[in-house]
């Protein structure tokens, strides 16, 4: 009667295990993470790849003071961040799925 | 009589049409089929390209949103002197981030089901999903391009401020 008991508890983890799984899995493709998942296999950071460079330790508060210096520096850093989108030249372009980019005669 | 004449010639306009776009469609699917493994060699790489600028991208905006944008209109509130036009840039560019982190996915899920299509068996096919994911691709590049101008909106609003504060302060020099 124990080893009974013992072996319906087992089928039932693991049948939970299962569906545990499946329903994340499900998930973490549906919601979209699974194409920023940079540990997925092929598609680590290589050691070359641009990656944003923040050098900076600048926050800027969310109360206090507003002058004409803390808008300079704010605008010299905001200015930065933006400058590093254009870093990214032209990002999601067309031309590598164009017909002439994948060897696919064009025309109709 | 003429009507008769018309439909005639309509229909063999149509037929002849029809088989110039599948004979040129059969130049195209026999190309598909041929270089079929460089294609798709193309696309993967093209797939992991992308996973880099969506990362450069995401982290990029996530800064200048939160470390950026979000404080400087709470801290304009807090100062008394909040700001109407960056308040509503600021929902707007949160709604188009979101919809580009969802166009993204969108186009993503094209990719994928694209490098799942067989090139070499059905052409036809992939050349329609490929039509479809380039739809879906621009529309990802021109999100990308409505934040970055976004961004230089917000950017444009606070200098406004900026200058307004100087031109304050010389006034009130100038007295």
């Amino acid at each position: 009667m124990g080893n009974k008991n013992l072996l319906i508890l087992g089928i039932i983890s693991v049948g939970i295990a299962i569906i545990t799984t499946t329903v994340s899995l499900v998930i973490y493709h549906n919601s979209g993470d699974i194409y920023l998942d940079r540990s997925r296999p092929g598609y680590l950071p290589d050691e070359s790849e641009a990656q944003p460079k923040i050098e900076s330790n600048y926050s800027f508060g969310t109360s206090g003071q507003i002058n004409l210096e803390v808008l300079d520096e704010y605008i010299k850093y905001y200015e930065e961040n933006v400058d590093m989108i254009d870093d990214l030249e032209a990002p999601f372009s067309n031309t590598p799925l164009s017909d002439e980019a994948l060897g696919i005669p064009s025309g109709e | 009589m003429s009507v008769v004449f018309v439909v005639c010639l309509a229909l063999s306009a149509l037929a002849c049409n029809n088989k110039t776009v599948s004979a040129m469609s059969s130049e195209k699917s026999g190309a598909i089929s041929q270089h079929c493994a460089t294609i798709k060699q193309s696309l993967k790489s093209l797939q992991k390209t992308d996973a880099r600028s969506r990362s450069y991208l995401g982290s990029i905006y996530e800064t200048i949103i939160t470390k950026f944008i979000a404080p400087m209109n709470l801290r304009l509130i807090d100062s008394g002197q909040p700001n109407a036009n960056l308040t509503d840039l600021h929902s707007v560019i949160l709604n188009v981030r979101k919809e580009f982190t969802q166009n993204y996915t969108s186009y993503s899920q094209a990719l994928e089901d694209l490098l799942a299509t067989n090139c070499q068996t059905d052409p036809e096919g992939f050349y329609q999903k490929l039509i479809d994911t380039r739809q879906k691709r621009a529309e990802v590049s021109s999100l990308t391009t409505s934040l970055r101008n976004l961004f230089s909106e917000y950017l444009t609003g606070v200098r406004r401020i900026r200058n307004e504060y100087a031109s304050r302060l010389e006034g009130s020099d100038g007295k």
